[in-house]
């Protein structure tokens, strides 16, 4: 069996029409995947900081919390905390316990809505957080202040 | 009178055994009552020392006698492990049963004698929100805080910055100040230890 020149030319002309289309299907499955997202834990004392400090997720996505340096905690603003409601309402509570250089803990979002967390050794040194979840945040824009 | 006197003796022998009886009744009855005063040789409760908590009242480890008790610990400007073992401890008490939870008494000691002030504390209590009933955040002089460390078995010494190196260790001591339990570090969970406790707690107050 041959192909002339046409047919031949009728099929690289549909791979080019094509493949935007598919392109453009393939970002938005890719776009609606859960993602994650890494926040680094530093500091010892008064530089302790959660890094970068605001973020945007969507729900269903994990944030990743690597602790470079310091004992640290990761603790929701939450009454099981004995502090005033800083998560969605309906969100679980969330406290990671001590954790130390080389660990790491993950958060997964389940709710839309703002995400208050601090670090219960350095929080009156400021060492707060915040995640903002909102099912219109793309991946694009899922990381970072 | 010869006849008298065998009367008498023989009288005599006969009440002896039943006043032998009285007194040995007597002294198990006074025996019963001290066993609620006195210490178990190994009971904390026997310490003198006066605490000052975060109300500016005045207690002491004897006021315990007859209920359980957790004591942890601590100072207020640490910024490293100490709020997470205060945390520790209230996830300790709050997985407690609640029908028996308002019994349970907890005494956090400082052992920075020169900053914990009652007032001092009692920032600390009401900004971890532990300000609550059955919750002592309490200080001391000095050589009694020293004490209560050996005993417990914390290892603590003051640092030329004024902050502490320290254990990290909440003790439940039972009805009679014994040592019950300890759990060491910062680290791990805590509900095997919540549900030992709560079931000592149980058997103590029953």
């Amino acid at each position: 069996m041959t192909y002339d020149r046409f047919h031949i030319t009728v099929f690289i002309l549909l791979i080019i029409a094509v493949r935007p289309v598919t392109g453009m299907v393939y970002g938005c499955l890719q776009n609606n995947l859960p993602d994650t997202v890494t926040v680094k834990v530093l500091g010892t004392d008064a530089d302790a900081r959660f890094e970068p400090n605001v973020i945007q997720v969507r729900p269903g996505d994990t944030v990743r919390f690597e602790v470079k340096e310091g004992m640290h905690t990761v603790t929701a603003y939450h009454p099981d905390n004995r502090r005033e409601l800083g998560i969605p309402e309906g969100a679980e509570s969330f406290d990671s316990g001590a954790l130390t250089a080389g660990d790491t803990w993950f958060l997964t979002i389940t709710h839309s809505g703002e995400y208050n967390y601090f670090c219960m050794p350095h929080e009156l040194m400021g060492h707060v957080g915040k995640i903002i979840s909102d099912k219109m945040f793309s991946n694009d824009t899922s990381t970072i202040f | 009178m010869q006849y008298l006197k065998r009367i008498f003796l023989l009288l005599g022998l006969l009440l002896m055994p039943l006043l032998a009886l009285s007194q040995h009744k007597m002294t198990m009855d006074d025996a019963g009552l001290d066993a609620a005063k006195t210490y178990h040789a190994e009971s904390l409760y026997h310490m003198n020392a006066e605490w000052a908590n975060q109300n500016g009242e005045t207690i002491q480890l004897a006021d315990y006698l007859g209920q359980p008790l957790v004591l942890v610990m601590f100072y207020g400007r640490c910024t490293g492990t100490c709020p997470v073992l205060i945390q520790r401890t209230w996830k300790l008490y709050s997985g407690i049963d609640v029908d028996i939870r308002d019994r349970v008494q907890v005494l956090a000691v400082s052992f920075d004698y020169k900053n914990d002030t009652p007032q001092a504390l009692k920032e600390y209590a009401e900004h971890e929100q532990l300000d609550i009933p059955g919750w002592n955040f309490v200080t001391a002089q000095q050589s009694d805080i020293r004490e209560l460390a050996m005993l417990l078995g914390v290892q603590y010494r003051e640092r030329s910055d004024g902050h502490f190196e320290h254990s990290n260790l909440i003790t439940v001591l039972d009805a009679q100040g014994k040592i019950l339990l300890r759990s060491e570090g910062i680290k791990g969970g805590l509900s095997d230890t919540a549900t030992t406790i709560e079931e000592l707690f149980k058997s103590d107050l029953q």
